[in-house]
Order: C-alpha cells, then structure tokens, then sequence
C-alpha cells in the first residue's frame, strides 16, 4: 500500500534525523577466512547463516505447530469464515505483527553484520525481498524461502557474466519474467489461498 | 571460470539468500493475513540494523543482546504502525 512507502519514507528521514548520512558498522572482532584449498568461507559468514536458519526455524515451528499458527493460517485463508468460528482478530493482528517487526529486525542486523550499515540498505533489499516473495508464489512461506534462496543464487552465479554491479538488476529481471510466465510462482496460487 | 569459483560463488548465494528470506518470510506473512505487500519492510531492517547499532554505541552491551533489544524495539514499532496506521486503512483495496 502507499500508506506503507509513506511509513518507509518517514523511518528512513526519522533514522537519517537522529544518526546521520555516515556509515556504520558493527564491532566485530576480525577474523580470517577458512581456506579450503581455495574454498574461502568467514567464520562470520557461518554463524550468520546459522541464525537465519534457526529464526526460519522458529517462524515455521510457530506457524505450523501452534494453535497461533493455526489461528493466522485460517485467518490467512479467508477472514470472514475465521472470525465466524470464533478466531478474535485483534490480538492475533498485533501479535503477527510484533512476530514480523521482530524477524525483520533480526534480518537487518544481520545483513547489518555482513555488509555496513546506512539509511539506504533495507530500500537497497526490498526488490530482493519482493522479487523472492513473487518467486515463491505469494502467500506461501515455504515459497517465499524457496524464492529467496534460489534468487541470491541466480544473482550471485550472474557476477561472471554481468559484472558485479549489476546484481540487482537480475531481481527485476526474474521478477518481470515470473510475472510474465507464471504469476502464480512456484508453489503458489492465483488467489490468495494458501 | 573453474569448480572452485563456482562453488564460492554458491555458498555466498546460500548465506545471502537465507539472510533476504527473513524479509521474504515476513512479506509473505502481512501479504497472506492482510492482502497488501508490505512495502516498509526494508526501513524495519534498517531500524533494526540502527537499533542494534545505536545500544552498542550508547550502552555497550554484546552483539546478541543489542540484536534481541533492537528486536524488541522494532516489534513495538511494527506493532504501532499497525495499530495506527494500517487498521484505519483495513477494507480498502491493495494500493
């Protein structure tokens, strides 16, 4: 929604307000890469996939082992049937989004952990972030990993071709053709059903 | 353009695209409940980012403590946007 770009807006001058254009980073101790015989992988790098796997973990085992899960599933699929068989919205909505303030924060310190830190980064991730999202099949979180995961891996085995700096004009280019070819995604539906 | 390349190249995909599904994952999720894509969920990765930035600037704790704390934070945030701003605007159509 344009409420949503206009709320965007106002964090980024709000942050820009109160901590400047600069850069920052985290204080991380400095570490060498392991070297596998040519394999380079950082340490860092490890222990940041390792919390985006256990923060997956925990949204999937909340959404799909708990009655809240089962409560925003139903919810999900069709508002007027869940409030017909008692599910209260209210509380539900400010707990889904308490759960998605709190998975997109920790996504920000990481990607914060991986590269610096600036008012421009979540604009800079947000094509990628809806490029996965349309690539999954829209309402399905199993696809919107899926999506994510093969996209960053499209984007980044394009650097030999491409070059660098066009990265990120491979998510629009996988977004355009997903929504020319197969608007529904790879494990999603035309309507909003799950 | 050997094995070795490729492969690193692989792995850095992996990291990067279990990172990005945390955004992903939390679009989807305000798009399946509330039918609207969630266009400020950038800026609540850069606020988290800051948030985590500015308690160990200003209170010096370790990095998993500002990350849970900035966590808290944008939660509240998150939460307040949509009790003031997006429930207001519930019926209306997707744009």
């Amino acid at each position: 929604m344009l409420a949503a770009i206009g709320l965007g807006f106002l964090i980024r001058s709000l942050i820009s307000f109160f901590a400047g254009h600069d850069q920052r980073t985290f204080d991380m101790p400095l570490v060498r890469a392991w070297n596998f015989g040519g394999i380079r992988i950082l340490p860092t790098d490890l222990v940041i996939a390792g919390i985006a796997l256990a923060c997956l973990l925990v949204v999937f085992v909340l959404l799909y082992q708990t009655s809240f899960g089962r409560q925003l599933r139903a919810v999900a699929d069709s508002a007027d049937l869940a409030r017909a068989s008692g599910i209260r919205a209210k509380g539900l909505m400010l707990a889904l989004w308490l759960l998605v303030g709190a998975v997109s924060a920790i996504g920000g310190v990481l990607l914060g952990m991986k590269a610096i830190v600036m008012p421009e980064m979540g604009w800079e991730f947000l094509i990628p972030a809806f490029a996965a999202m349309v690539l999954g099949g829209i309402g399905s979180p199993v696809g919107a990993v899926l999506g994510a995961l093969l996209l960053c891996i499209a984007q980044e085995l394009s650097v030999p071709l491409l070059g660098p700096s066009y990265k990120l004009v491979l998510s629009f280019a996988v977004l355009a053709l997903v929504l020319l070819l197969r608007p529904a995604g790879i494990l999603g539906r035309i309507q909003l059903v799950r | 353009m050997t094995w070795i390349d490729i492969a690193n190249l692989l792995i850095n995909g992996v990291i990067e695209g279990l990172v990005v599904a945390l955004p992903a994952l939390s679009m989807t999720l305000v798009m399946g409940v509330n039918r609207f894509p969630h266009a400020a969920t950038g800026d609540f990765l850069t606020l988290g980012a800051y948030a985590a930035v500015g308690c160990q600037l200003l209170l010096g704790t370790p990095l998993w403590l500002a990350a849970l704390l900035s966590a808290a934070v944008t939660a509240v945030v998150s939460a307040g946007s949509y009790q003031l701003i997006f429930r207001k605007l519930a019926g209306r159509p997707m744009v």
